[in-house]
């Protein structure tokens, strides 16, 4: 039976991707960080990386870096929502002028109308648009995050003994990956195009006596009726993740170490004092590893969502400005609703990976 | 203000003449309210003209300056064709005064199509 355990285990040690090495270094998660990431890392972590496994420029990481990095994202928001914000009050300011002359104007006053709710719709959809395609890019760059780090993670995994947990956790967390992704891009962001597209049309049909507020709001029930539902299917995937991969390898421990990327397999109780320090090495490298993907995603998240806050407080003041000049409101705060939407979305895979990972960091043992 | 207080007097002065003017000579009391208006109406948009300036280089700023514009033309077309279109009713010309607002309306449509075709395909990027 244990003869049959380890032939199983040799072969998905080595079907699974592992491109940890027996010296410790991780950089292959550093490395495979997307492009611009490195300028978001504090000045002196890459030195730091090539020191002691990447433990101490982890600890580059701290509050403090995330503190003014937070600053300096809110900042970045806040002057990039500023000229839409004086913008858009402007052109809601002559939609009021346009109204107030048009309701004396007649015919050519509603014409007048027409015109403000079509450049208000344009000034909108012009800010909206190039927000959701940023909010996909930045989703592709967590997914990337996660593609680049997993091999890694399930490598020291199986380094440290626990087979079926590192093989049951890629295979969720890959399950994870693909689920976000897919209906991320197959039904959410679709929703989201489509909750744009009536809206805009919406604004555009105002006052002809098309109402399509109903369809809008049809489809932001559609959005929140799938986020749950993804959410709900993530949460049980993750829950037989964590009850799966504890339960598994009690067994296997017994009797299995292994150290890989060295190709070496290092069986039962004969383990050399070099491979109990390179094991304490891979415990260190699961710590600065963890650390170095969950900061990796808030870095690539944060700024984007910031973003989309700073859009949002922008949009609803500015809906707020239309209702005290009595230009209606209502197509501004419908585009801030999609905003809500993009933020839904963001923060909800995010969060699914963060968990995911740190579920797949928590059943690692400590050596 | 002092603008303002020069288009009140100036409204003032050719509604007296015309009114003076309409019991004895029709036709010149209509052509001394034409001319008065018309007179406000360049007085205001002169003064207008500053404000529309700073608008568009608020505007610039944001990528966004074309709806702007936008609005400014319709409001600009707006003003023109209720003041002639007044003008015309207050002659007794009602029909004229239809025809010069249908003109507005279809103006302003057409200052909108470009924008409107741009939403458009905007939308249409989003949901291919």
């Amino acid at each position: 039976m244990k003869a049959a355990a380890f032939f199983c285990a040799i072969i998905l040690l080595f079907s699974l991707p592992t491109s940890v090495h027996a010296d410790g270094e991780i950089r292959d998660i550093y490395e495979g960080l997307p492009n611009g990431m490195d300028g978001l890392l504090p000045e002196d972590f890459e030195d730091e990386m090539e020191k002691d496994d990447g433990v101490d420029a982890v600890k580059l990481l701290d509050v403090s870096f995330f503190t003014s990095f937070l600053g300096k994202s809110l900042s970045i928001a806040l002057s990039d929502a500023a000229p839409m914000l004086l913008t858009l009050s402007v052109t809601v300011l002559i939609c009021a002028l346009l109204s107030s002359l048009g309701k004396e104007g007649g015919s050519v006053g509603r014409a007048m109308g027409f015109a403000s709710s079509v450049s208000l719709c344009g000034s909108c959809i012009s800010i909206i648009k190039p927000l959701s395609e940023q909010c996909l890019s930045t989703l592709d760059v967590i997914s990337g995050i996660i593609k680049t780090s997993l091999p890694v993670m399930t490598a020291i995994s199986l380094s440290m003994g626990q087979v079926n947990a590192s093989t049951t956790n890629a295979a969720f967390l890959n399950a994870v990956l693909v689920l976000t992704e897919e209906t991320g891009r197959q039904v959410l962001s679709p929703i989201i195009a489509v909750s744009i597209a009536f809206t805009a049309v919406s604004a555009l049909s105002r006052g002809t006596g098309i109402n399509l507020s109903h369809m809008v709001a049809s489809v932001k029930k559609a959005f929140i009726f799938f986020i749950t539902l993804l959410s709900t299917v993530l949460c049980f995937t993750m829950a037989f993740q964590t009850v799966i991969a504890k339960s598994s390898d009690t067994i296997l421990l017994r009797s299995i170490k292994f150290a890989s990327g060295s190709s070496i397999p290092i069986v039962g109780a004969a383990l050399s004092e070099a491979a109990g320090a390179y094991l304490s090495g891979l415990s260190l490298i699961k710590g600065s590893a963890g650390a170095l993907i969950a900061a990796a995603i808030a870095l690539a998240t944060v700024p984007m969502l910031l973003k989309l806050f700073a859009v949002k407080l922008c949009l609803t003041f500015v809906a707020f400005i239309s209702d005290i000049l009595g230009v209606n409101g209502a197509v501004v705060r419908d585009f801030a609703s999609v905003c809500d939407m993009l933020i839904a979305m963001l923060v909800m895979s995010s969060l699914i990976f963060v968990i995911s990972m740190g579920l797949f960091a928590s059943v690692l043992p400590n050596i | 203000m002092t603008v303002l207080l020069k288009v009140c007097g100036c409204a003032l002065v050719g509604a007296l003449c015309a009114m003076t003017l309409k019991s004895n000579a029709k036709t010149v009391a209509a052509a001394v309210a034409v001319f008065s208006s018309l007179l406000i109406l360049g007085a205001v948009i002169a003064r207008f003209s500053g404000a529309v300036e700073t608008v568009t280089e608020i505007m610039k700023e944001s990528n966004v300056s074309d709806y702007g514009k936008v609005m400014i033309k319709a409001l600009g077309v707006g003003i023109v064709v209720n003041t002639v279109g007044s003008i015309c009713r207050d002659m007794g010309e009602s029909s004229i005064s239809s025809v010069v607002e249908l003109a507005g309306k279809i103006e302003i449509v057409l200052i909108c199509l470009p924008i409107i075709s741009e939403t458009l395909s905007l939308i249409k990027e989003l949901l291919i």
